[in-house]
C-alpha cells in the first residue's frame, strides 16, 4: 500500500482548502442551475479532493510522479 | 555545458507544465466557443424553418377563408384569427397586407419588437431572416400569394434560443473546468515523467563525465573541480594536500598476466585507497596505475600519516586469476597553498615529487621547489638525448668489484652519467627512465655498450684484464639482433666474451619473461656473462633465477644496508647466498659500505662485493688510478 507522506506546502494546502470550500460549496449550491446530476458529482467530487488534500497535506498526484512543494522533501539530486 | 546545467531541469518541467496547462486553456475555450456557436446556429436554422412553416400554414388558411367567403368578410375573418393568435403568443407579431383593398392588418407589432418597431420595415425587405436587437434575438419569415393577392410576415421574439445558449454555455463551463483540471493533471504527469526520465539521463552523464569507468573512483575532470571549489570557499587560511600516487610493477602484472589481471589489481588497489582515506578526502585515478587523493584541511602530520598508510594499504599481496601478485606504491605529495593553488600546479608537483620517489625508490616524497625535477626540465632534457648520443656526452663511471675471499678486483660495474653542456654531471635517475620512454633506447643501448667495449679493449692493451659488467634496458633485450651485435664488436676488438657481462634488473625480467629467457640463453651461448641486478626488490619468485638461467645474482643493496643491525636483512642475505651457491650461481652483494658488513658477508660465503666501502663509482682516470694502486 502506498506510504501515505505529506508532500504540499502551506501555500499549496491552503489553496486547495479554499479551492476546496468554493467547488464543493457550488457544487451542492447550484445543483439546479448546472442540470446535470453527473457533472454536479464531478464537481463536488473535484472540491472534495482538493479538501482531503488540504487535511492531510497529501497529493495522490504528487506522490505518483514523485514531487513535493514542501522545499526539504524535495528530491536530492545530489 | 556545465555539469549543473545539466542536472538543473526544474525549469524544464516548469516550462512543460505551463505548455501543457496553456495548450488545455486554449483546447477549452475553442471547445466552448464551437459549442456555443454550433448551439446558436442550429437553433437559429430550427427557428426559421418553424416560423416559415407558420407563415405558409397561415397564408394557406387566409387563402381558405378568402375562397369561402367574399373579400370584405374573409378579410374581418383573418384579421380576427391572427389577432386570437397573437393573443396565444405575445412574442409572435403578423402583418397581413391585401393588395386588392389596399390595406394591412398588424398584430403584436408594437408589443413584440417594442422600441425596435422601425427595424420592422427592414427586416419585410427580405424573405427571411434573424437579428439581434439591444440583446434580443428576432427571427422573421414572409409568404405571399397571387390569387387573392395577399403577403403575410410573421416575426418572433426568440427566447427559447436565448435560454438554450444560456444553458449550453453554463454546462460546457463546467465541463470545460472538469476537462481543464483532468487536462492541468494530466500535464503534470506528463511533464514530471518526461523530466524525471531527463534527469535520469543527466545523473548518469554527470557520473560518467565525473567517475572512472574502471574503478567508480573520481576522475581528474571532477578532482580538479574540487580544488577549485576548495580555493575559492577558502581564500585564506586553509590547507590541504595533494598525493600522486604510482604503483610499481602493475606493469609487469599487465604484460605477464594480462590486462584484465592488470584491471583487477586496480580495482582492489582503489578499493583499499578509498577505505583508507575514508571521510578525509577524495580519491580519483587519473588513468593507468596513477592515482591522486585530495585531502582538506589537514595538518601536514596528518597527511604523512595518510600516505603512509595508503602505502601500506598498497604493498598487501593480491590474488589475481589464482596468481598472489605484489605491487608497491611511489606517492608524490603537494601541499597546497604552499605548493600552489591550481589544480594543475598542485598535480605537477606531486607528479615531480612521485618521479622523484620511484627513481629513488623511496615511498614517499614531498614537492622540491627546486627546478630540477619539474616537468619542464625534464621534457627539455628528453628532447636533448638524441644530440647527446651523437656529442657523445654519457660517459661512464667504473665501480669496482672485489673478490671476497682475496680482496683482487676482478671486474667493474660501468654506470652512466650524462655529462650536460649546461646542467653540469646528471645522475642516471635524472635521465635513463626518459631514455627509455623515447625512440632512442636502441641507439643508447648500443652506444653505451659500444662505449665500454672499447674502454675494455684500451684496458686490455694497458695489461688490466679485468671484465665489465653493462646495465642494458629490458627494451634492449627485445632487439633481436643484440647477441650477434656484441658478438661482431667483441671481435672486432679482440676481446674475450666471459670480459662482458651484461646487467638486467630483477624487475626488468618481469617482461615478457620468456623472450628475455630467450635472450640470456643467446648471450650465455656467445660466452657473454648474464646477470641479474637488485635481485629481492622485485616481484619475481627465487624460481626465476632457475627459468631465467644466469650466472650472477646481485643482492640489492636495500638488504645489505643495516646488515648489522637487522636480523632479517641477515637471514634474507644469507638465504639468497646459500640457494645461489646449491644453484652454482656466483653472488654479489652491492651497496657494501662497512668492514662489518664486509665480515658478515665473508662469513656468509659472498662471492663478490661492491659497494663505497671500497670505491665510488669512479672516471675512467680515476678508476685506473685505484687499480693500480689496489695491484701493488
Amino acid at each position: 500500500m502506498m506510504p501515505l507522506k505529506k508532500n504540499l506546502c502551506r501555500l499549496d494546502k491552503n489553496m486547495r482548502g479554499l479551492i476546496g470550500v468554493v467547488v464543493t460549496g457550488c457544487g451542492i449550491v447550484f445543483g439546479q442551475q448546472i442540470g446535470d446530476p453527473l457533472l454536479q458529482g464531478l464537481v463536488i467530487a473535484f472540491g472534495l479532493l482538493n479538501l482531503v488534500s488540504f487535511v492531510t497535506s497529501w497529493c495522490l498526484v504528487y506522490q505518483l510522479v514523485s514531487i513535493s512543494t514542501i522545499e526539504h522533501d524535495t528530491p536530492n539530486n545530489n | 555545458m556545465q555539469i549543473e546545467d545539466a542536472l538543473n531541469i526544474g525549469r524544464l518541467r516548469l516550462r512543460l507544465i505551463s505548455g501543457c496547462c496553456l495548450v488545455a486553456l486554449i483546447v477549452s475555450f475553442i471547445f466552448i466557443y464551437s459549442a456555443q456557436k454550433l448551439a446558436k446556429d442550429l437553433g437559429q436554422e430550427t427557428e426559421l424553418r418553424a416560423l416559415k412553416n407558420e407563415a405558409i400554414s397561415t397564408l394557406s388558411y387566409i387563402e381558405h377563408i378568402y375562397t369561402q367567403h367574399s373579400p370584405a368578410t374573409g378579410w374581418t375573418m383573418a384579421c380576427n384569427a391572427l389577432e386570437a393568435r397573437g393573443k396565444d403568443d405575445p412574442n409572435l407579431a403578423f402583418v397581413f397586407i391585401d393588395s386588392n383593398q389596399s390595406r394591412s392588418c398588424r398584430v403584436n407589432i408594437e408589443k413584440t419588437l417594442g422600441g425596435h418597431y422601425s427595424s420592422f420595415e427592414d427586416m419585410s425587405s427580405k424573405a427571411e431572416g434573424f437579428t439581434t436587437l439591444d440583446g434580443h434575438m428576432f427571427v422573421w419569415s414572409s409568404a405571399s400569394s397571387s390569387s387573392p393577392p395577399i403577403v403575410i410576415h410573421i416575426v418572433r421574439r426568440v427566447i427559447s434560443q436565448e435560454k438554450a445558449q444560456e444553458f449550453v454555455f453554463k454546462r460546457l463551463s463546467i465541463v470545460s473546468f472538469i476537462t481543464f483540471w483532468v487536462a492541468v493533471w494530466a500535464a503534470i504527469l506528463v511533464s514530471v515523467s518526461v523530466s524525471k526520465r531527463i534527469e535520469l539521463s543527466n545523473k548518469k552523464l554527470a557520473h560518467l563525465a565525473t567517475h572512472d569507468d574502471l574503478t567508480g573512483l573520481f576522475n581528474r575532470f571532477y578532482l580538479a573541480k574540487k580544488i577549485r571549489l576548495f580555493h575559492k570557499q577558502n581564500p585564506n587560511n586553509a590547507t590541504g594536500a595533494v598525493l600522486l600516487i604510482d604503483l610499481n610493477g602493475f606493469k609487469d602484472v599487465n604484460d605477464t598476466l594480462g590486462h584484465s589481471a592488470g584491471d583487477t589489481l586496480l580495482c582492489t588497489i582503489a578499493t583499499r585507497l578509498k577505505k583508507v582515506t575514508g571521510e578525509q578526502g577524495a580519491v580519483a585515478r587519473l588513468g593507468g596505475d596513477e592515482f591522486v587523493i585530495w585531502l582538506e584541511n589537514k595538518s601536514k602530520h596528518d597527511v604523512l600519516d595518510i600516505a603512509d598508510a595508503l602505502a601500506q594499504a598498497s604493498i598487501k599481496p593480491i590474488s589475481v586469476n589464482g596468481e598472489i601478485v605484489a605491487v608497491s606504491a611511489s606517492i608524490g605529495c603537494a601541499y597546497f597553498p604552499e605548493h600552489g593553488t591550481a589544480p594543475n600546479t598542485l598535480l605537477k608537483n606531486a607528479d615531480e615529487a612521485m618521479y622523484r620517489a620511484k627513481v629513488s625508490r623511496q615511498t614517499l616524497l614531498i614537492h622540491s621547489a627546486s627546478g630540477k625535477h619539474s616537468s619542464q626540465y625534464r621534457l627539455k632534457l628528453r628532447s636533448e638525448i638524441k644530440d647527446a648520443i651523437k656529442n657523445d656526452e654519457f660517459v661512464l663511471y667504473y665501480q669496482p668489484k672485489l673478490r671476497l675471499s682475496d680482496g683482487n678486483i676482478i671486474g667493474a660495474e660501468a654506470l652512466v652519467r650524462w655529462q650536460h653542456p649546461k646542467e653540469g654531471l646528471l645522475q642516471p635517475f635524472s635521465f635513463i627512465d626518459l631514455i627509455e620512454q623515447s625512440q632512442n633506447v636502441h641507439s643508447f643501448g648500443f652506444h653505451i655498450l659500444t662505449k665500454a667495449l672499447m674502454q675494455m679493449a684500451e684496458w686490455k692493451k694497458m695489461g688490466i684484464d679485468i671484465s665489465v659488467a653493462v646495465n642494458l634496458s629490458p627494451y634492449n633485450m627485445l632487439n633481436n639482433t643484440l647477441p650477434e651485435i656484441i658478438e661482431s664488436q667483441l671481435k672486432l676488438l679482440k676481446l674475450s666474451p666471459s670480459q662482458l657481462e651484461i646487467e638486467l634488473t630483477e624487475s626488468a625480467t618481469m617482461v615478457q619473461l620468456d623472450v628475455i629467457a630467450d635472450m640470456f640463453k643467446r648471450l650465455r651461448d656467445i660466452g657473454v656473462t648474464v646477470s641479474i641486478d637488485d635481485f629481492g626488490t622485485g616481484m619475481s619468485s627465487f624460481a626465476y633465477l632457475k627459468k631465467l638461467d644466469v650466472d650472477i645474482v646481485k643482492i640489492d643493496r636495500e638488504f645489505i644496508t643495516d646488515l648489522e643491525s637487522e636480523d632479517q636483512n641477515r637471514l634474507v642475505v644469507a638465504g639468497i647466498i646459500s640457494l645461489c651457491k646449491r644453484m652454482r650461481k656466483d653472488v654479489v652483494a652491492e651497496g657494501v659500505e662497512t668492514v662489518e658488513q664486509e665480515h658478515i658477508l665473508k662469513a656468509m660465503e659472498c662471492d663478490y662485493v661492491q659497494g663505497y666501502y671500497y670505491a665510488k663509482p669512479l672516471p675512467k682516470a680515476d678508476f685506473l688510478k685505484f687499480v693500480e694502486e689496489h695491484t701493488q
